[in-house]
């Protein structure tokens, strides 16, 4: 992989969501005298079409690709995400919001969360999403640029986009041609290996054509031609953990409203979710094939579905679960070849940006020694990515409390990875969160869930002690207060979505970061 | 389980006294110091991080340094090397990337016409002896001066001693005679003159609390063997240099630091008298008890002192500090996160030792030294770093990434490649960029007035 004497052939297999988004990215970070890129993709094979649902790094990522944020809103129907609502999860009847963005504002030098738990302690009971002006702001359908504006609030929330998942496809694969990528149509029948070192060497197409590469991208989902069936990476099976194996799915008419949020509606044998796009609403039930029949999680979509059917249902599989290592031999999977992680919480896309932007540093260069490391790297730094995804979703299922059906009580007794139940004892103890910085969902991601699910500590830190208690529960009622009247200030979403196609390009959309709580919080 | 309602903090030092301000800053609670009065001199040095412990204690930097109890450091002077080490890495981020490989890119291609320290205002500040607290003006170049402080010890712990006292930490007078225990609990501690006292939580920084004696339950790094300090001198300064310093020697390091008041030269050489040198706890929490500070661990960090590992001890209790005594996970999690910071700061050690086996002219005593680093993963870090000027990703940084690079650049390891997005750059127009860069941190530094 390391002559650079002639342009270094990349070649991804697959265009999907991973493959488009590979190709887009190495078009506009790679040197084009240096590194030649070729997509194969077949219209023959379906694309499972991840991710509708996003996360804010997102916006990081068509940033550094230089992609007008309208422009990207009215090609693939987006709407503004500002969360995720939670439907029975707890118990069922509950419902809380997992927004992007944080709560509160810490006082006594100690996070606002233990103010909280003190002012709970005195008898306020109002929910901990009254203290996120994104949780609000979700919940009322209102939307506005973070950071937009002076009120502190506004510094206090990100947000994403509810997307179709194949137009942002197709939006990349133009803005992937454009900048030089090749792309074939057609089928890999053969994949060749060096006896040498094994490594990948040429694949042979459906059509005679042979493509010798010197790198290969496997984005080709869950069949893994290349990392799974050819290099036989190792896969470890997370299915004892998150034992949902199925999913049927099925757009439906969209809504005049679209709201401003992902929808997760747990079910007696997994969960629903539900997105609203501007033409239309994704909806798919996820569950358990042990404790559900196809037949029965359709009967549950169409029964729970707002608005007419606008297709077949489309019925997956999968198992839950992460290749051992994501980069092996001169062949990187990404997106569903590497591993499938239920998308509770929309991390689909996100894992294939974070393992396109961990390559594009760990990019093979140097010689063999130096590739090894540089391989080694990223294998660590995606392996941390899925399993600290992996415990932030086995969260969700072991905090139930339902015990209405055999799923159920299968999750609430499940014995949970070492490093989650670490985390859940840190916080039952004394409200803490473990801190770490390598990973997607921080603490108040942790707070949404803990809190939401009904896992509150008895106790709370000494310091938020320090204010009296009159004093503790009025500056807390004058914060919900305050987020409330400022919430009724901002635009609806609707009408935010209204403004998009009328350019009104005077207001620059703000910048991102990768962090799922915005650059200003 | 019960409530914390009282902590006691074993042991008078600056540590100790330092630990009692900040958790009585802090906590509503009962705190108070067995001052063992022990004899302190000399100058401590500590990274920027310094400012957010004077933050949370309220306390002026501005006082401190004009009252020649501290003075600023900017960076720290290799002299080997000639290189200079600021707190935060040299030059900007161009397109989201990091700045070192720009500089790499232009080295390998025989055109980085500087050394990477020309690329960072502390640096230059530091080498023309400059100083300035940072302009509170964001835009401005000069708000990026960061420095760390170099303290005078005696004066900074009266500061330190009169705040706690303000702060309503007790302060008891005496040498421990006995420590009465119950299995891992410290129950009571009796004084020479008598008085007993107990507490919820007690804080050792001397090592003298911990059930099974300080050398049972201590771990020593084995690349530190051998190693101790010695103090040259302290002499009264003339003027203060608004930096440290740290000289290879034969078979260790001359460290320097200076106050306006204060010069301080230690040793840190190879046979040394034995001594806690190299010494950790993997458990610094048992029981009731923490061991903080040099109790803890004790290592040489070259470009700060022990007084940081404190403060950064204290912070990650105070942080999640535990309302009652049911505290086994908290417990086990401040052990793991002070285990993570360990292992950091142990390859940063032996970074050093790695630096010094492979300068010019290298010696036998250097290369042996380094031979016997047993730290598979230091060594897959400077691989990766050689090949490709990466650092690798890790969870805690006790020593942030900028220190890393500025080093092993500093020190002429430079790597045989860089990010590719980089090398496929015009040379000559990352050249221009750098120059405009230098041309940007010189006119900065010459704006800034000479330090005395």
């Amino acid at each position: 992989m390391n002559d650079m004497n002639r342009p270094h052939h990349w070649i991804i297999v697959g265009g999907g969501t991973a493959g488009w988004m590979a190709a887009a990215a190495f078009s506009a970070k790679l040197d084009p005298s240096e590194h030649r890129i070729t997509l194969i993709e077949s219209d023959a094979i379906g694309t499972v079409g991840v991710g509708e649902a996003t996360v804010p790094h997102l916006r990081y990522f068509n940033q550094v690709l230089g992609i007008d944020e309208r422009d990207f809103m009215r090609e693939t129907q987006a709407t503004y995400k500002l969360g995720i609502e939670f439907v029975d999860w707890g118990r069922v009847g509950d419902r809380y919001l997992h927004p992007f963005g944080v709560y509160g504002e810490p006082a006594h030098q100690v996070g606002f969360f233990q103010s909280w738990l003190k002012a709970r302690s005195l008898g306020d009971t109002t929910p901990l999403e009254a203290y996120a002006p994104g949780a609000v702001m979700a919940k009322r359908e209102r939307f506005a640029y973070p950071g937009s504006n002076a009120h502190p609030f506004s510094r206090k929330y990100s947000y994403a986009f509810h997307i179709d998942a194949s137009r942002y496809a197709q939006y990349l694969r133009r803005y992937a041609q454009a900048r030089g990528v090749v792309r074939i149509e057609g089928r890999v029948s053969e994949v060749q290996r060096s006896a040498v070192d094994g490594d990948i060497q040429q694949l042979m197409l459906d059509s005679g054509e042979r493509l010798k590469g010197d790198g290969f991208i496997d984005c080709s989902g869950f069949r893994a031609l290349l990392n799974g069936q050819t290099l036989g990476v190792n896969f470890e099976n997370w299915s004892h953990w998150l034992p949902c194996d199925r999913a049927v799915a099925i757009p439906s008419s969209g809504q005049s409203a679209p709201r401003p949020y992902t929808r997760a509606v747990a079910h007696s044998a997994g969960w629903r979710w539900q997105i609203p796009l501007q033409h239309r609403t994704g909806n798919g039930v996820v569950y358990c094939s042990e404790h559900m029949s196809a037949e029965e999680a359709t009967r549950h979509l169409l029964n729970s579905m707002e608005g007419e059917a606008l297709a077949e249902p489309n019925h997956l599989q999968f198992t839950t679960g992460v290749r051992s290592k994501s980069w092996a031999h001169n062949s990187v999977a990404i997106g569903l070849s590497a591993g499938f992680l239920e998308p509770l919480e929309s991390t689909s896309i996100y894992l294939i940006q974070a393992a396109i932007m961990n390559f594009l540093e760990c990019l093979p260069r140097g010689d063999a020694q130096a590739v090894d490391v540089l391989r080694s790297e990223f294998n660590r730094r995606m392996a941390l990515e899925y399993e600290r995804v992996r415990d932030f979703l086995i969260l969700h299922y072991t905090l139930t409390s339902r015990d209405d059906s055999a799923f159920w009580r299968r999750m609430r007794t499940l014995e949970r990875p070492e490093s989650l139940e670490r985390k859940i004892a840190l916080f039952r103890e004394q409200g803490q969160v473990e801190h770490y910085e390598l990973g997607m969902f921080l603490e108040p991601s942790w707070l949404a869930v803990y809190e939401g699910q009904g896992l509150l500590p008895e106790h709370w830190h000494p310091s938020a002690d320090r204010a009296t208690d009159g004093a503790l529960l009025a500056s807390l009622q004058r914060f919900r207060e305050e987020v409330e009247r400022w919430t009724a200030t901002l635009p609806r979403h609707d009408r935010c979505l209204a403004q998009l196609g009328v350019d009104t390009e005077d207001v620059p959309w703000p910048p991102a970061a990768m962090s799922l709580y915005g650059v200003f919080s | 389980m019960r409530a914390v309602n009282s902590i006691l903090i074993y042991g008078g030092s600056l540590e100790g006294w330092m630990a009692a301000a900040l958790l009585a800053r802090s906590l509503p609670l009962s705190i108070t110091v067995v001052d063992t009065q022990p004899e302190e001199a000399g100058v401590e040095a500590t990274l920027p991080a310094i400012a957010g412990f004077h933050h949370r204690l309220g306390l002026s930097e501005r006082l401190l340094l004009d009252n020649s109890i501290a003075s600023p450091t900017l960076a720290t002077h290799y002299p080997g090397s000639d290189s200079w080490v600021p707190f935060e890495a040299p030059g900007f981020t161009l397109d989201g990337l990091p700045f070192h490989h720009y500089a790499v890119h232009a080295h390998l291609h025989g055109v980085l016409n500087a050394s990477l320290d020309a690329f960072s205002l502390p640096a230059q500040a530091a080498r023309q002896r400059r100083y300035h607290p940072p302009s509170s003006d964001t835009g401005s170049l000069l708000a990026t001066l960061s420095s760390g402080l170099q303290l005078h010890r005696d004066r900074y712990r009266s500061v330190i001693m009169a705040l706690a006292r303000e702060l309503g930490v007790y302060r008891r007078i005496g040498k421990l005679s006995k420590v009465e225990s119950a299995g891992d609990e410290v129950v009571s501690l009796l004084l020479e003159g008598g008085e007993r006292l107990s507490a919820d939580l007690f804080l050792d920084t001397e090592g003298a609390l911990l059930r099974n004696g300080r050398n049972e339950s201590t771990e020593r790094l084995d690349s530190a063997e051998g190693f101790g300090f010695e103090r040259l001198d302290i002499t009264q300064a003339d003027s203060a240099l608004p930096f440290t310093r740290v000289t290879q020697s034969g078979e260790g390091w001359i460290l320097e630091r200076t106050t306006a008041a204060r010069a301080e030269r230690l040793r840190l050489y190879a046979d040394a008298p034995a001594s806690g040198f190299g010494h950790y706890r993997s458990q610094p929490w048992i029981g009731n008890t923490l061991a903080v500070g040099r109790a803890a661990g004790e290592l040489e960090a070259f470009v700060t002192g022990p007084l940081h590992w404190l403060q950064t001890a204290v912070v990650r209790l105070l942080d999640a500090f535990p309302a009652t005594t049911d505290w086994q996970a908290t417990r086990a999690e401040y052990n793991r996160r002070t285990a993570l910071e360990w292992r950091d700061r142990q390859a940063f050690f032996e970074l050093h030792l790695y630096l010094a086996a492979h300068s010019r002219p290298a010696t036998d005593f250097w290369r042996g030294r380094w031979r016997r680093v047993e730290n598979p993963e230091l060594r897959r870090w400077l691989v990766l770093f050689e090949t490709s000027a990466l650092i690798p990703s890790r969870e805690l940084q006790a020593l942030p990434d900028a220190l890393w690079v500025s080093l092993l650049l500093g020190h002429q390891r430079w790597p045989g490649t860089c990010d590719p997005q980089v090398s496929a750059r015009e040379p000559a127009a990352v050249v221009k960029e750098l120059d405009k860069m230098r041309r940007m941190i010189d006119k900065a530094t010459a704006q800034l007035p000479f330090y005395s």
